[in-house]
């Protein structure tokens, strides 16, 4: 893309964003009007990674293992359990609600369901200028809708939709409504909340397109989640991949697509359908066994050890940090990491 | 993935203007072979934007259940009877000329005749202008009390609702209390314990005992609409809890609760009606159409025009109301349309 072109070259520092330890559960209650707490399904638990400004994280993994959970903590949309997010060098898990409202202009996100996302009560104008309304000084208000206006045009819709509802609107209009929402704020940092998988395929490419067209011109990071490895590979300058509130994989393209090290990876790599028929059959299928165990009692060890082709007795009993073993070049979070050169490319 | 379709990020030599068709163009086909049917690119939005420009009509919940209801003829000619009886409530005057209290016992019981379309009652009064002007107490009560337990279930449903918390759960607790008790074993107990009984005691007691139902409705919408996407998107804008409550949740909330304070309000006029039959609700000299019933109780063989005409007024008027608000549930339910 353009966008290795134009892309300042990245320099050491602060991160845009540096997540440590983020842990989210969810407690299991008992009683009606005396709660017990009697477990937690433990939907985040202790991810960390860095952002930098302009950059594009993809997170990737089966549902329920936590990508959403970790997006929306982000958001304070979930009150995280435990740990840090410093965002600009500021944690915005200790703001106040005065601080968190200037802090939300600049981290913002887009849905899933385009028809969910939309409050059908409220016409698209009424859905763009909301944020200035909230945030009067961004936008006077005798510019507002010209400004809503340009933005509609930015994203591809016509500048007359304003007065339109959102039932008027297919799937794919929706989301570029909600692009234009997130775009009102001039935020540093979208939360794109697996933008494209309700959408059809043609139109998911011109989403995605959409979307790092707007990186380009306004040099906005993108957390990316999604559970489709392809898509995740075509905007994302690094992956993470996560399995029942971990990440066990994360690095750049090259690293998750040809040179994956975890087993989990891996069997998402081989799972990925590869549309040419020559050579598909010499392809390593790795099929995994068992179903995602249950997040309020994880297994001992490593998460992943009861569906893993390559679990030992180690991996029952010493959990697997996620580091650089082998000398890979990114961290992996198995005992036993190895590139295996059949799956994937 | 080496195959040459996989998704790649064209090469770096691509300029920024060249590069979007292109990579669409890729993308789009990858993904078409996969579901092996012919590429699409730009065809969604050609046509998308074909639709957006050939529908002028702004169209919303209200205005769409308001254009059906003006079609339903069910939904009129209820209507009509509801505006009827209300006008009776405030200016009775215009239906009738006769004085409700100008008796003469000499007509005691005189079956409907020229004179008096619906007889007279017991005193010798006409039935057909006590009638007309015993609306006015049950409207006032219905209503009073239908409004009044609507505004106050709505709120406390919808702080409950969205917050949740001790206040959800003490507050569930006591609409079981309520739930608990019969509505007109309740109202008798109540009102009969009261020193006075009038419009107000009536009114007052019918919203003690309907507020739960309300409150529990909305209360369940509040919580369903309050995890929708777009509540989370206006909260991750920074919109205040009053501005999220405003203009996101009570709009998309508040139809069912509309639809059922419409029933309540029939409910309401059948339960005071009921109440003075049972002699705790409105007593004599007051007019209202449980009173009526009520004198005609012990007369029913000897003069069933003291029953049938009150009796059938009621009926009607509580049917107006009970089925305006399941046209208006019906009208309000796009899934129906």
């Amino acid at each position: 893309m353009p966008s290795d072109l134009n892309r300042e070259p990245r320099t050491p520092g602060e991160p845009l964003l540096r997540v440590e330890h983020l842990v989210k559960h969810f407690p299991l209650t008992q009683g009606i009007i005396f709660k017990r707490t009697i477990g937690a399904v433990q939907a985040v638990d202790d991810v960390s990674f860095e952002l930098r400004r302009g950059e594009t994280l993809g997170l990737v993994g089966e549902s329920g293992c936590g990508k959403t959970t970790t997006a929306k903590t982000l958001l304070r949309l979930e009150e995280p359990t435990s740990g840090a997010a410093y965002f600009n060098g500021q944690d915005i898990f200790r703001l106040s609600r005065g601080e968190l409202r200037t802090a939300r202009r600049k981290i913002q996100i887009i849905f899933q369901d385009p028809y969910a996302s939309l409050n059908p009560r409220m016409t698209i104008g009424d859905i763009i200028t909301e944020a200035w309304e909230i945030h009067p000084d961004v936008v006077p208000r005798a510019e507002r809708s010209d400004r809503a206006r340009d933005l509609l045009e930015r994203v591809g819709l016509p500048g007359e939709s304003l007065n339109r509802y959102p039932h008027q609107f297919s799937g794919g209009q929706r989301q570029r409504v909600g692009i234009a929402r997130a775009l009102t704020l001039n935020p540093d940092l979208i939360i794109c909340d697996e933008p494209v998988s309700a959408l059809d395929v043609s139109v998911q490419a011109q989403v995605i397109n959409l979307l790092e067209e707007i990186q380009d011109e306004f040099g906005i990071a993108y957390i990316f989640v999604a559970h489709d490895l392809s898509v995740v590979r075509h905007i994302s300058d690094r992956v993470a991949v996560m399995y029942l509130g971990r990440i066990v994989e994360i690095g750049d393209e090259d690293d998750i697509y040809e040179k994956a090290t975890h087993p989990y990876t891996q069997a998402l790599l081989s799972a990925v359908p590869v549309p040419n028929p020559e050579g598909r059959e010499h392809r390593t299928r790795i099929m995994l066994e068992g179903d995602l165990p249950n997040p309020a009692d994880p297994p001992s060890g490593c998460r992943f050890r009861t569906r893993c082709f390559k679990a030992q007795e180690k991996c029952a009993e010493e959990d697997p940090a996620l580091i650089d073993r082998s000398g890979h070049g990114h961290p992996s979070a198995c005992h036993f990491p190895e590139v295996l050169l059949s799956v994937g490319s | 993935m080496s195959d040459g379709t996989e998704v790649r990020r064209p090469s770096e030599g691509d300029t920024a203007t060249g590069t979007e068709v292109r990579a669409e163009d890729q993308f789009a086909q990858q993904h078409a072979e996969e579901a092996a049917a012919p590429p699409a690119v730009g065809a969604g939005t050609a046509g998308t934007a074909a639709a957006v420009g050939d529908s002028p009509r702004q169209a919303s919940l209200w205005g769409d259940a308001w254009g059906e209801l003006r079609r339903s003829p069910l939904f009129i000619a209820c209507a009509l009877v509801a505006l009827t009886i209300v006008a009776m409530a405030i200016a009775p005057g215009l239906f009738t000329r006769t004085n409700p209290r100008a008796c003469s016992l000499t007509n005691s019981l005189t079956p409907p005749g020229p004179g008096a379309v619906f007889g007279y009652d017991l005193q010798g009064c006409d039935l057909y202008a006590n009638i007309i002007y015993g609306a006015r107490p049950s409207i006032i009560i219905g209503f009073l009390a239908a409004g009044a337990a609507t505004l106050f279930g709505a709120a406390v449903g919808a702080i409950a609702g969205y917050y949740g918390g001790w206040f959800d759960a003490v507050v569930a607790r006591i609409a079981d209390i309520v739930f608990a008790v019969p509505l007109i074993l309740g109202g008798i107990v109540i009102l009969s314990a009261l020193p006075s009984r009038g419009v107000w005691q009536i009114a007052l007691m019918l919203v003690l005992l309907g507020w739960p139902q309300i409150m529990r409705l909305m209360r369940s919408q509040v919580i369903s609409v309050k995890e929708a996407d777009y509540v989370q998107a206006a909260r991750a804008l920074g919109a205040s809890d009053g501005r999220i409550m405003a203009r996101h949740i009570l709009p998309n909330a508040i139809a069912p609760v509309v639809v059922y304070a419409t029933i309540y309000i029939g409910v309401v006029i059948g339960a005071e009606a009921t109440l003075t039959f049972l002699g705790v609700g409105l007593q004599l000299p007051a007019i209202s159409w449980g009173v009526l019933l009520s004198e005609a109780q012990n007369r029913l063989l000897q003069a069933p025009h003291l029953l049938l005409f009150p009796g059938s007024i009621l009926v009607v008027t509580i049917l107006a109301f009970l089925t305006m608000g399941d046209v208006l549930r019906d009208a309000l339910d796009p899934r129906l349309r």
